[in-house]
């Protein structure tokens, strides 16, 4: 399986590369399962695998055996950049059991 | 011969013991003794198949089948099947998926034993009737 990342090749049974430490399928937001990049949704829990337009920020950079120094004012538009994301997940329209109700009557 | 409680079967699916025996004793309490229970979808559609229960309580999150592929499957031996989904998933775009695809009702987790018994109430309801047109 070639990584997406850094082109690596990696054996089938591989989750992430073994080159740069990105991972080889799309990660569900639930359950943590890894299914395969084309898939739409997870093959355990059938959540949305629908990529995130801010994904990029959270796949691995490939590892160069240095720690990346950060300015003040990168961090925090990383910070609200994961802001953003975390809100887009949880505002993904949850519904209670009235909502359900109506949904169902 | 149906009309009383005793006389319907129901088959229980969830993964989880706990869901599994609240949902049994719920039905129990009801008068519904005739339940079955799977620990996923793969093995509810085979009792539902082997045994065609009037009533399904199906989760969404499994192994091996999920409910709603268990579902899917069920509609397509039994059109007017029964399928309550008993599940924690609360995305209104997963709700109406399950709704497309023909459960019933849906009970979101955890719900309270009134709401268990409403929705049972309107089952019976609907399983009456049937009776009733023969």
């Amino acid at each position: 399986m070639e990584c997406p990342n850094c082109k690596a090749d990696n054996s089938e049974a591989k989750r992430f590369c073994t080159t740069c430490g990105s991972p080889l399928g799309t990660l569900c937001r639930r359950c943590g399962k890894i299914g395969k990049l084309e898939d739409k949704y997870c093959g355990e829990c059938g959540m949305t695998l629908s990529a995130s337009p801010n994904e990029h920020l959270f796949k691995r950079a490939p590892q160069t055996g240095a720690t990346k120094q950060y300015m003040p004012d990168e961090i925090e538009e990383l910070l609200q950049m994961r802001k953003q994301v975390v809100d887009e997940q949880s505002a993904s329209e949850r519904v209670t059991q009235n909502d359900i109700d109506s949904i169902f009557n | 011969m149906k009309p009383s409680p005793l006389n319907y079967t129901a088959l229980v699916v969830d993964d989880s013991p706990h869901s599994r025996i609240l949902l049994l004793r719920l039905l129990q309490r009801s008068g519904i003794t005739q339940v079955e229970l799977a620990v996923n979808g793969a093995e509810g559609l085979l009792r539902y198949k082997a045994s065609k229960p009037d009533m399904v309580f199906l989760d969404a999150i499994m192994p091996e089948m999920d409910g709603l592929t268990a579902l899917q499957e069920i509609k397509k031996i039994e059109p007017s099947a029964l399928v309550v989904m008993t599940t924690s998933l609360s995305e209104k775009e997963k709700v109406i998926q399950f709704k497309e695809a023909g459960a019933s009702y849906y009970l979101l987790k955890p719900f309270v034993s009134e709401k268990f018994d409403e929705t049972l109430v309107k089952i019976l309801a609907i399983l009456a009737q049937r009776a009733m047109k023969g």
